[in-house]
């Protein structure tokens, strides 16, 4: 009987701290781990998301912004495109780049993309809208790359 | 006392013998009035000389300290990408290398920048090097292996590594030139290659860095030569003179001029160093022709002859460029090759004579063989976009710096797209004049405009405004507005579709009445028609839509209400005001083709309005941004409306009123709409597949009917220019968003189809408006999990999300 009630003890400790570890997280997500998925041409426009997010690391954002432009000139439809250019418009504070948040988050619904790529897209407007309800649950569900409320380019690469 | 005596001898001495010698007092005071004249015309010489003086002075001080140099601005393309994967016919690979001024070769080794080499597995390019603020390239040879027309990999030859894409340099597009349609590409002195100067200076002007503006030796050599020669075969020009004569004087041969010519040549250099003489020289000679453009300066015939920058000649290219100096047409390699060869081995030696070029650069050089670039004139098929995109500037690039200042601007004009759109135009009208001769009769030409936009950037890929830029530059898709016919249903449905407070409920398997309707207007009744002169009882929206039945539609606009419809097509894209009448809904209005594609842009794009994107950068001639224009759109319309708007368009397309797109061969997903207007005079359509918007308007400037539907008009224009563009392969679908589900519905009720329904097809609906009635009517709909979250509107959990896309899949 003791064991019993012990075991019940147990299961409601236990269900009472997973209730109590917030929502779940989600993988963590970088663009990087799609940049083989897709037809050719999604391939090819990644690959040129990948290179923008290398140089939007460094000094050269010009390059980076032209660099997202021609990964959408080779496919208008990749939405990791406009994450970075909506990362890039979070990081100026350029509170228009919303609306590649927008067009983000309507390309991902379309495809089967990871859940870290729609938490990055809601973290970004949480960041452009000022929005800290957003930031708060992105950053518990992927803290590794929102626990600073931000995300950088290598966090995204 | 004696002295008073010599002195009065004396004074008499010389009264007589003045009077002796009388001539020679005479000549003194003559000569005393020549020398006053003398005097006074040199003084008068000397202050008219002193006047010319500052006058020339000022003349040269003020060209040489303002503007020096007039620079149209020009436009470029968006470069050409190539990845693995590409369709090489989508880029049209040799064509688009030809005309970057790429030139081939026999041999795929020590292939030299901007050479390529196309062997039977693949293509060796050596690209070259790409100035941008942002986007700089280096010059790369790359090997591009190509399987069965694809490219299969992109290699980096001098690294091995493998590359993901390669960027090749924008092209031309035009260019907004003065009145004198010169073009030049300004240099620095700093940044033009040694061996260019010293053969410039060879041929043209040996001492000029020893002398002050003139050479005499020169002079005096070349008066000699034609003295021997009994006329003038040769000039005493130096670089200074010529550069006089170029920028204050004209071609007039008289002394005065000649005498101008040498004094300013002295004044600019008493003002100026060599090199900035050289510069403005080097920047300034005429060099040849781009069709009806004069080339000036090195820098640009540089890229005339050799397709690159001044900074990569070799040495005997830069002979060739000083070689043509004197006469550039006559010389030009273009049209020469062997007066041009001539012409420059002559150089060559002289640069070897006077110790300018060692004995060993000399042997290689003459021993090149003269390869130059293809000449690339400018595109003709760009002329309206080049308009508009001048229109889009911001307002700051008047006409008179576009035309003087030497930008660069970076638009989004696929030039590829952009030819295919011209031939599409071009090809389509002479069809249909043949097979309607009646269309080519009569007062007027047929005119048609074609637009291609991309809906997630809004970037202007193609944009024809008219049969020909040359007899008529009034752009049709821009700067005409036309009557709409049915291609502005859709945004009537849409209007009808969106979900709002207190609005009717429709969906696409409602019924609506196509039987005769009366409208009392303030003008009269209004009775719409249908094009068919007949009605059509009871109808689905789908099907009305597909059929483009006015009466449904007009009793569809009636519901909805004028002020709606002109509200949401304002929201989707249509700037121009809209009249608030019942024909609305029918399309009596008159709009662009550029807003019409644009709020089909608004569609394609899922609800998100782009805004209309012509050129991404601008750059000053010193390097730097100078203006940029950002992707931007706004979020106008919910995601489900814009999908069951597409999805009826799609209908229009597979079943409806642009079937005849199917009939042609074009597969994939398609969405669009024709129209017709009154009397045929406007033939439309605006379709769209999920990366590429297009309008087609045909019609008259001074309306007249066509005697033929859009189907048969505007159509076959749209197919002809999307199955070049696409290659036949048109990429993507057409996704429903979360909040849209698919039912099996009765064609004609648009009843829930239950089992024992004589048909049925599946149809789409905004969640929680699915039909209540049912086929047949005894059947009772089953209660599936999402309609109790309908009614508390919530959303689903994981299984009942589950369960309905495995409902969904039955």
């Amino acid at each position: 009987m003791s064991r019993l009630v012990v075991s019940i003890l147990s299961l409601a400790l236990a269900a009472g701290c997973a209730s109590w570890s917030g929502p779940p997280r989600a993988e963590p997500f970088r663009i990087s781990d799609v940049a083989a998925q897709g037809d050719a041409t999604r391939r090819a426009s990644t690959r040129l998301v990948l290179r923008g997010l290398e140089a939007d690391a460094g000094p050269d954002r010009g390059r980076a912004r032209a660099l997202y432009q021609r990964a959408l000139q080779v496919d208008p439809t990749n939405p990791y495109a406009f994450l970075a250019l909506a990362r890039q418009a979070a990081e100026r504070g350029d509170a228009a780049g919303v609306s590649y948040v927008d067009q983000a988050q309507t390309l991902l619904a379309l495809e089967e993309a990871p859940e870290g790529a729609h938490l990055h897209a809601r973290g970004l407007r949480g960041v452009l809208e000022r929005r800290s309800e957003l930031l708060r649950e992105v950053g518990a569900r992927a803290p590794e790359s929102w626990a600073d409320g931000r995300l950088d380019a290598r966090e995204l690469r | 006392m004696a002295a008073k005596q010599r002195r009065k001898q004396a004074r008499k001495g010389r009264r007589s013998g003045g009077r002796r010698s009388s001539r020679p007092r005479a000549g003194l005071r003559w000569r005393r009035w020549v020398g006053g004249i003398l005097l006074l015309a040199s003084g008068v010489a000397g202050f008219l000389l002193g006047q010319t003086t500052q006058q020339l002075d000022r003349i040269v001080v003020d060209r040489f300290e303002g503007r020096l140099f007039r620079v149209p601005s020009r436009v470029l393309s968006a470069p050409t990408i190539l990845y693995p994967g590409l369709e090489l016919a989508q880029i049209d690979l040799r064509a688009t290398l030809l005309r970057l001024g790429y030139r081939e070769i026999g041999r795929a080794t020590d292939l030299p920048v901007g050479r390529f080499h196309w062997g039977p597995r693949g293509v060796r390019v050596h690209r070259r090097a790409f100035d941008h603020p942002s986007r700089s390239e280096p010059a790369r040879l790359v090997a591009i292996r190509i399987r069965n027309g694809d490219v299969e990999e992109l290699r980096d030859v001098q690294t091995g590594r493998e590359l993901g894409a390669l960027l090749l340099e924008p092209e031309l597009v035009g260019a907004y030139y003065g009145p004198d349609h010169e073009q030049r590409d300004l240099v620095r002195v700093g940044d033009v290659p040694g061996h260019l100067i010293e053969a410039v200076l060879a041929v043209e002007d040996q001492r000029f860095r020893e002398h002050f503006g003139i050479d005499l030796r020169r002079i005096l050599g070349a008066l000699v030569a034609n003295l021997q020669a009994g006329g003038i075969t040769q000039g005493g020009s130096t670089l200074t003179q010529q550069l006089v004569k170029n920028f204050f004087l004209t071609p007039e041969r008289s002394y005065r001029r000649k005498a101008q010519e040498a004094l300013m040549a002295v004044l600019i250099e008493v003002r100026y160093d060599k090199d900035a003489i050289l510069e403005a020289y080097l920047n300034e000679i005429y060099l040849g022709q781009r069709g009806a453009t004069a080339i000036h300066g090195v820098g640009e015939a540089s890229r005339l002859y050799f397709g690159k920058s001044v900074r990569h000649l070799d040495v005997h290219e830069s002979a060739l460029i000083a070689a043509i100096i004197q006469s550039p047409n006559g010389l030009s390699p273009h049209r020469s090759r062997e007066s041009a060869t001539r012409r420059r081995d002559l150089v060559l030696r002289l640069m070897l004579e006077q110790g300018r070029l060692p004995a060993s650069a000399y042997e290689q050089a003459v021993s090149s063989p003269l390869k130059v670039a293809a000449v690339t004139p400018e595109p003709r098929e760009a002329r309206f976009f080049l308009d508009a995109l001048r229109r889009q500037l911001p307002e700051y690039y008047d006409s008179g710096t576009l035309t003087t200042e030497g930008l660069e601007i970076y638009s989004t004009l696929d030039l590829r797209l952009q030819r295919v759109a011209a031939e599409a135009v071009r090809g389509g009208l002479a069809d249909l004049e043949k097979g309607r001769p009646a269309l080519a009769e009569g007062p007027g030409t047929l005119q048609a405009c074609l637009v291609a936009l991309r809906p997630q950037t809004g970037e202007v890929l193609a944009m024809v405004g008219g049969r020909d830029y040359g007899s008529s530059q009034f752009d049709r898709c821009t700067q005409a507005r036309r009557p709409a016919g049915s291609v502005f249903k859709p945004f009537v449905y849409v209007a009808a579709l969106e979900p709002r407070e207190g609005g009717p409920r429709i969906t696409l398997a409602s019924t609506i009445s196509d039987d005769p309707l009366e409208v009392k207007t303030t003008s009269g009744v209004w009775k719409p028609r249908n094009f068919d002169r007949k009605f059509h009882g009871v109808v689905t929206v789908r099907t009305a839509l597909e059929r483009s039945y006015n009466v449904a539609a007009a009793r569809l606009g009636q519901q909805v209400g004028a002020e709606r419809i002109a509200q949401v097509a304002g929201r989707l894209g249509i700037e121009t005001p809209l009249p608030r009448v019942p024909s609305l809904a029918i399309g009596a209005a008159d709009v662009s083709p550029l807003e019409m594609a644009r709020a089909y842009a608004t569609l394609a794009n899922r609800g998100l309005r782009p805004e209309i994107r012509t050129f991404e950068d601008v750059v000053d001639p010193r390097g730097g941004t100078a203006e940029r224009q950002e992707i931007r759109f706004q979020r106008v319309l919910d995601e489900g409306t814009a999908f069951l708007a597409t999805s009826l368009m799609q209908g229009v397309v597979d079943r409806g009123t642009a079937r005849a797109l199917r009939q042609a061969g074009i597969d994939g997903p398609i969405a669009g709409k024709t129209g017709t207007s009154d009397d045929e005079r406007d033939a439309w359509f605006v379709g769209f597949t999920p990366e590429l918007v297009v309008a087609v308007w045909v019609g008259f400037d001074q309306p007249r009917s066509l005697g033929l539907a859009s189907s048969r008009v505007a159509v076959p224009i749209w197919a002809r220019f999307v199955r070049t563009a696409t290659g036949g392969h048109i990429r993507g679908r057409f996704v429903p968003p979360g909040d849209v589900t698919r039912v099996a519905v009765h064609p004609d009720t648009g009843a829930l189809a239950l089992a024992g329904c004589p048909a049925q097809r599946a149809e789409y609906f905004l969640r929680g408006t699915e039909p209540s009635s049912t086929c047949p009517e005894w059947a009772r709909r089953p209660r599936r999990p999402w309609d109790a979250h309908a009614d508390r509107e919530e959303s689903p959990g994981l299984i009942e999300r589950l369960f309905k896309r495995w409902l969904d899949r039955l």
